[in-house]
């Protein structure tokens, strides 16, 4: 029986903790569920299969659609624990390839997905909040459009360019 | 270079799952404010598979020196090329044959995305004697918000001998028969050479050089001098490669094997310096036949089949026949290393013998090899273990075989003496 390294068991309690406890406000049996979800969250940091991943974060995303009917900031709370559960499950997945390796460099990387899915959140939240007048919510709708676009455009630019060096 | 394609990380299809679903319950509902549930695990999609494209990456692995002794500890180096920006984690499968010491567990490293090469250097200890490799080098990139994985392997490490312990011997072994080469084994035959034999009256014919004058002077006769012609002899150096039921060589059996290419090493570098001609067989799960040869070029080709026995042993290669042993030549020694953990082996040498073939054996002891007994079943098994190696070294022994007994604390030069000792004794005898 192989040892545990200490940091990958930390991540992966911190994982099912945090998505357990983004329920704790809606409580009764969304609880219930956010204590599934921590359980298989947990779970999924110590199996490697993508089947135990993909079902923590969709039973995740049950009891946060749950969470939904005990209003706005119970949802966000739950969604929030979930999303931040499965990134540090996702840490300590990658740690556990090598208990000697330096961890600044994931860790980092797992802080920075996190801070950019939570800014996108709260900026779509905030976004819903704002009663803007119809022009402005136009100019804001043309102005995603063309960052969209602009965004495919360069990724396609980068693949032909790719393909070309590849060949 | 090898151009790898991406596979999708683990979370992908749990996060696509849940932003779409967040979306469709948003449009349900008419509720602006739930698309921000989507919004988290959308946007690590969108940054995470925006680039998916195809990469190269090369890696190469480089030592130091490729030829070690048992127990050395080599350094070595991995290269790996890369686009930059990919966060990596690197990691060598272990193979039989070496252990890591840097890092200590295992070979695994984790890289950042600076550059676009890499270089990671690794020590390994060489445990046990053969022509080994580094086993495939993994490779696992990703970015910094990545949901796409690329996982390359390559299995291109050079490989390394390694080369059994030589110890220390001041004994040759004397073959029973001699060769028309120049050697250090006296023949029981007479004709030129240095050592003197006897002394005779001059006969016509006799070459000048050889008068003994001081002989001459005391018998008031001419009297010549016979020399003994230096001659070479054969050596064959057998080894028991047979592995338990299992088919698995265990750690005490490769230590066995490994005690016992120490010592054949050690008598055929002795030998070889002696021109003798030395040949080498392998009977049990890996068999070969190196007919006896002298010189430097015999040297090498024994130490390369010697490396090749051990490697093949290690990786736990097979072989389908055995070869009848009675193709050894027939005036050679035959020196069998032996744990007697097989009775075939032993039967073998039996026959031999029978055969009236010069053969002695050298029993590797491996009660020191084994780890301490779990309980008292395990200290049953080995009594009884034990018991069955006794017989078959009684055996062995009543039939006439000259064997030593060889353990961690012998000295091969002991164990050379004591078999010259015995052979001598049954020469007598017979």
């Amino acid at each position: 029986m192989s040892a545990i390294d200490v940091r990958v068991a930390v991540a992966a309690a911190l994982a099912g903790l945090c998505a357990a406890a983004g329920t704790v406000p809606a409580g009764g049996g969304v609880l219930a569920m956010g204590l599934l979800t921590g359980i298989l969250v947990t779970r999924s940091a110590f199996r490697r299969e993508e089947a135990d991943v993909t079902v923590a974060i969709v039973v995740g995303g049950i009891a946060v659609a749950l969470s939904t009917g005990h209003g706005r900031a119970a949802a966000v709370l739950a969604v929030l624990g979930l999303f931040v559960g499965c990134e540090l499950a996702a840490l300590a997945r990658v740690l556990a390839a090598d208990a000697d390796a330096p961890a600044r460099t994931d860790v980092a990387a797992t802080l920075l997905t996190i801070s950019t899915g939570i800014a996108a959140g709260a900026a779509v939240l905030i976004a819903s909040v704002l009663r803007a007048g119809p022009v402005l919510a136009n100019v804001a709708l043309v102005l995603a459009a063309s960052a969209a676009l602009a965004g495919l455009a360069i990724r396609s630019r980068r693949s032909s360019g790719g393909s070309a060096r590849n060949s | 270079m090898a151009v790898i394609r991406p596979r999708r990380d683990r979370r992908t299809i749990g996060y696509a799952a849940l932003a779409v679903g967040f979306v469709v319950l948003a449009l349900l509902r008419g509720s602006p404010g739930t698309l921000a549930l989507a919004a988290p695990f959308a946007v690590v999609l969108a940054f995470g598979l925006r680039d998916i494209r195809a990469i190269e990456v090369s890696a190469t692995v480089e030592f130091e020196m490729n030829t070690f002794f048992e127990g050395d500890e080599l350094n070595g180096t991995i290269r790996i090329e890369r686009p930059t920006g990919l966060l990596g984690t690197i990691s060598v499968d272990n193979r039989p044959g070496w252990s890591p010491v840097d890092p200590e567990d295992a070979l695994v490293w984790t890289t950042p995305g600076d550059g676009t090469v890499v270089v990671v250097p690794f020590r390994i200890r060489a445990d046990s004697w053969g022509r080994h490799r580094l086993g495939a080098v993994n490779v696992v990139l990703r970015r910094k918000i990545g949901l796409a994985v690329w996982e390359p392997s390559f299995d291109l490490s050079p490989t390394f001998a390694v080369l059994p312990n030589p110890q220390s011997i001041r004994q040759l072994l004397p073959p029973p028969a001699s060769q028309a080469t120049a050697g250090v084994h006296i023949s029981r035959l007479v004709a030129d050479g240095f050592d003197f034999a006897e002394l005779r009256p001059f006969s016509p014919g006799d070459r000048l050089r050889d008068i003994n004058w001081r002989a001459s002077a005391r018998f008031d006769q001419l009297q010549s001098n016979r020399r003994h012609p230096d001659r070479s002899g054969e050596v064959v150096l057998l080894l028991d490669t047979f592995v338990d039921s299992a088919r698995v060589a265990s750690t005490a059996q490769q230590a066995a094997l490994a005690r016992a290419a120490r010592a054949a090493w050690s008598i055929a570098q002795l030998h070889l310096n002696a021109q003798d001609r030395v040949g080498l067989a392998a009977q049990g799960r890996v068999v070969t036949q190196l007919r006896p040869r002298g010189g430097d070029r015999a040297r090498y080709e024994l130490l390369t089949t010697l490396l090749s026995v051990g490697g093949m042993v290690t990786a736990g290669e097979s072989a389908v026949t055995r070869q009848p042993l009675s193709r050894l030549p027939a005036g050679a020694l035959i020196l069998a290393f032996t744990p007697l953990l097989d009775q075939r082996f032993a039967v073998d040498v039996l026959s031999l013998h029978r055969a009236g073939r010069p053969v002695m054996v050298i029993l590797i002891e491996l009660r020191d090899l084994l780890p301490p007994p779990l309980d008292n079943a395990d200290v049953m098994a080995r009594r009884l273990y034990q018991m069955a190696i006794d017989q078959w070294h009684d055996n062995l022994v009543d039939a006439g075989v000259p064997l030593s007994v060889w353990t961690s604390d012998s000295d091969l030069s002991g164990i050379i003496g004591s078999l010259n000792r015995l052979r001598h004794r049954a020469g007598a005898r017979r």
